[in-house]
């Protein structure tokens, strides 16, 4: 018995755990970079990634105003079989404080309905991937981002490992915006989500702008103008409801002393309403349970005619 | 200071480590029953299983508050998270219960084998509750066959679990005064 048992553990340490990272991902999320070596487990039995990695700002950046980051992955050919992909916008590759809001930038959209650094592609179809980040810079100067994949890849010498991969550097410069220049209230957080047969209010500050039209465009690529109504320091206009969980996009075009300003594109995803129970339900069917088990185990059992328990359990052991 | 979410996983694993060696030691504590082994090592099976399910259970609280706390937005809004709470609460009461039945109840060679299927019950339980952790924090576990735990509770309207607490402590005062009556 002790010889089989040595053996069994003896052949359970000899054995090589499988490692296979989070097959099923981890969810879009605020992570550091791996999430901070939680991603894959053990970030040491990562396989490199071979994918391109780029990064660019669409137009200038300027100070308290959203700017479009675009990552750009490439290198997603028949030599690969990927399945999924996540993506992290990081602002270093120290493994903790990696997350651009720790380095001066606001994510307003992270595309996919909500304003995350890491985000998830379920499947490939092409083969380079671009996203894009919504960010806002709260201070003028350089700023540095990277951008990072994980994945697994079921073709090479590799497959089945979980792969890493991380970008160069790439210098952002945040430029100090003109006095006078129509924008967005620096303050403004726009939507990012709403669930389905939802229509959404827009109340749009902004400063120094005459007018505002919005513009919004279907996953089709089909986009409408919106005309606004000035209310309290705010233009409104209202977002039809979607039927069906998609995305839309709208911008807002300022008019104003300078020269017109759009800004980059928001995403607005519709989701199914959330699920949600009555809380106190649950409590009390908690505390039911507890009850309900303890009581089961107790009343199918035939009371001891000893009082003295511990008594006898230490004769019976003896 | 420590995150609720990290004081949660590390709670959790000491839960997960008790209960499975308890689970464990109840299933070879029958086998080794059936099998007519050594009394020694009966004995040594029965103790641990109880110390380790005794040990799961104080930390089983603090596992459940770090869980409620760490989520951002509640236990009731995930069909998951509520799976979650409702089997580790079955799985706690469960393990009272067993504990409570070890040194208060009848003994004998039958229910002990009752006594260690609701050992193993419990441990189950816990395990399943562990598995649903892994599925919601990283989408994998070993549980991924069981889909209805991830889009599905049974979930009673609160006069029913108030009615199911009545009842069954009613049930455990009238057993304990026809007990002391006859006993």
């Amino acid at each position: 018995m002790k010889q089989k048992l040595i053996l069994l553990l003896a052949l359970s340490l000899v054995i090589p755990l499988h490692v296979s990272g989070n097959p099923g991902g981890v969810g879009n999320g605020l992570e550091n970079m791996q999430c901070g070596g939680a991603c894959h487990g053990d970030a040491n039995q990562n396989a490199t990634s071979n994918l391109q990695l780029s990064l660019q700002p669409s137009g200038t950046v300027w100070v308290g105003q959203p700017a479009e980051i675009t990552a750009q992955i490439s290198g997603f050919d028949t030599s690969h079989d990927i399945e999924k992909i996540g993506i992290f916008l990081l602002s270093s590759t120290n493994a903790n404080g990696d997350i651009p809001t720790t380095d001066g930038w606001s994510i307003l959209s992270d595309g996919m309905g909500g304003s995350n650094n890491y985000i998830e592609y379920a499947s490939i179809d092409s083969t380079t991937l671009t996203h894009s980040w919504i960010l806002r810079a709260d201070e003028v100067g350089e700023k540095i981002l990277y951008i990072s994949v994980h994945h697994g890849d079921n073709s090479g010498s590799d497959a089945g490992s979980p792969f890493f991969g991380i970008s160069q550097a790439f210098s952002i410069t945040v430029a100090p915006i003109p006095e006078n220049l129509q924008r967005i209230d620096p303050e403004y957080e726009p939507p990012t989500s709403r669930e389905i047969g939802q229509s959404t209010n827009l109340c749009l500050k902004t400063i120094a702008a005459s007018n505002v039209v919005i513009e919004w465009r279907e996953p089709s690529g089909q986009s409408y103008q919106l005309e606004t109504t000035q209310n309290n320091e705010c233009w409104r206009a209202e977002l039809p409801s979607a039927l069906t969980a998609s995305t839309v996009e709208w911008r807002a075009i300022l008019d104003g002393e300078g020269p017109q300003q759009i800004t980059p594109w928001f995403s607005l995803s519709s989701v199914e309403p959330t699920w949600e129970a009555d809380e106190t339900a649950l409590m009390l069917q908690s505390i039911a349970h507890i009850i309900l088990f303890f009581g089961v185990v107790l009343l199918v059992r035939k009371p001891k005619p000893n009082e003295d328990g511990f008594k006898d359990y230490m004769e019976e052991n003896e | 200071m420590i995150e609720s979410a990290t004081f949660h996983v590390m709670t959790t694993e000491l839960v997960v480590g008790s209960f499975a060696l308890a689970g464990l030691c109840f299933a070879l504590h029958s086998l080794f029953s059936f099998q007519n082994k050594e009394r020694q090592f009966i004995t040594m099976m029965d103790t641990t299983a109880h110390i380790a399910l005794l040990f799961g259970l104080l930390a089983l609280p603090f596992a459940i508050l770090s869980g409620l706390e760490s989520s951002p937005s509640g236990a009731h809004t995930s069909p998951l998270l509520a799976n979650k709470m409702l089997l580790s609460t079955a799985g706690g009461g469960l393990a009272l219960g067993v504990l409570y039945t070890r040194w208060r109840m009848d003994n004998t060679l039958t229910s002990r084998h009752l006594h260690n299927l609701f050992g193993s019950v419990s441990t189950v339980c816990m395990l399943l509750t562990a598995s649903l952790g892994g599925t919601y924090s990283r989408a994998d576990s070993l549980t991924e066959f069981l889909p209805f735990v991830k889009e599905n509770t049974l979930l009673l309207p609160a006069w029913m679990s108030v009615f199911v607490i009545l009842l069954i402590l009613a049930a455990l005062i009238v057993r304990q005064t026809s007990t002391v009556k006859h006993g």
